[in-house]
């Protein structure tokens, strides 16, 4: 397997505001590992994710019910430890990108239009 | 599975070893950080990383890891008051045996002869009570922060208990040898409510849950701790019966 390459190095205050509702996205697929959710997240352009920052996030959705693990076996190497997402968890994916894609609007609204000419102060006399 | 280079084989078992260290500190259950481990290692197979590349400082992942875990995948602390009854009937009854005995096997009188305790000893029970009711309170801040203030408070205790007898050997009673004897034992007895979790902490094993093996193999020196107040107090016996009395 390859090393997800990130695309773009993104601000660590907006990757923490949004990385948890991605990584109940990327469960909400079906059944997954921790290195396979970094490749994921990585290919939606959100960056490199280390696994130091991926599995206190997985295991912290785990204690709140809103994912579960199990470890499989693994093709020849060591087991891996899947992720699913639970009913909670799907629940919670639903209620959070709602309010996700209403606080963004917010700010779109206030930000100004990409076509737009760049601002300017008034001079003063 | 890939075969490391030596050197990068010890620096991925120095750094399982911090982690491990780190989250036992922070009472993380066994079977916890076995799994933690494994995480690491499948990570780290699939990526190709080291644990050091992948997981950053292992101190730090400890922190991350052991405010992620629910109250459940903690070992259940040590109560205060658990600690200052096993501490006090410790120090009382180990007190008590030695004195009964020595009156038992030097007074010429058998089990009816006299013995002494002196004020020295009670005081000790007193002191060290306090020190461990300390230290067990402040025990996941001192472990996690300082183990040499850990170490410093168990000295403290240590100090505690074998200098009052030493230096203040004014009596505070006096009873027969028999009765020191069913007391020393009665005060050791606080024990017996304790040795089934006691078993049981020794034997939170860090295992591997892909394997069901242990992640690391437990030193044997952990099994033979769990005897040493018996030993020390069945040697001290002897001497006690064996040497002449110092009167």
């Amino acid at each position: 397997m390859t090393e997800p390459s990130p695309t773009t190095s993104w601000p660590a205050d907006w990757l923490r505001g949004v990385l948890e509702l991605c990584v109940l996205s990327v469960l909400s697929a079906g059944p997954t590992y921790g290195y396979a959710v970094a490749q994921r997240l990585a290919e939606a352009g959100l960056g490199t994710v280390k696994g130091g920052t991926l599995y206190p996030l997985l295991t912290r959705l785990e204690t709140e019910a809103l994912a579960a693990s199990s470890w499989r076996e693994g093709d020849g190497g060591p087991g891996r430890k899947f992720f699913e997402l639970t009913a909670a968890g799907s629940a919670e994916l639903r209620s959070r990108t709602v309010a996700w894609n209403e606080f963004i609007e917010h700010a779109r609204r206030l930000l100004p239009p990409l076509d737009a000419p760049p601002p300017t102060l008034p001079l003063r006399s | 599975m890939k075969i490391l280079p030596p050197r990068r084989r010890h620096l991925m078992d120095a750094w399982r070893d911090t982690l491990t260290t780190e989250l036992r500190m922070r009472l993380v259950r066994g079977d916890v950080i076995g799994d933690a481990l494994a995480d690491v290692d499948a990570y780290c197979a699939d990526s190709g990383q080291t644990p050091d590349e992948a997981f950053g400082d292992p101190v730090a992942y400890a922190v991350a890891v052991a405010q992620s875990l629910p109250g459940t995948a903690q070992v259940p602390a040590t109560r205060w008051w658990e600690g200052a009854l096993q501490t006090a009937g410790t120090v009382l009854g180990v007190t008590f045996l030695l004195e009964g005995l020595d009156a038992a096997a030097h007074s010429g009188s058998g089990l009816t002869g006299s013995g002494t305790v002196a004020l020295g000893s009670l005081l000790s029970a007193v002191l060290v009570v306090l020190v461990v009711v300390t230290v067990v309170a402040l025990l996941p801040r001192l472990a996690a922060r300082s183990p040499w203030l850990l170490g410093l408070g168990l000295a403290l205790g240590m100090t505690a208990a074998v200098l009052p007898p030493v230096l203040w050997t004014a009596p505070a009673f006096s009873a027969p040898a028999w009765g020191l004897l069913t007391g020393g034992v009665l005060a050791l007895a606080v024990w017996v409510p304790f040795l089934r979790p006691l078993q049981g902490a020794t034997r939170d094993l860090v295992v591997d849950p892909r394997t069901g093996r242990e992640s690391f193999t437990t030193p044997k020196v952990i099994g033979v701790l769990a005897w040493t107040l018996p030993a020390v107090l069945l040697v001290a016996a002897v001497l006690v019966v064996t040497l002449p009395a110092p009167r």
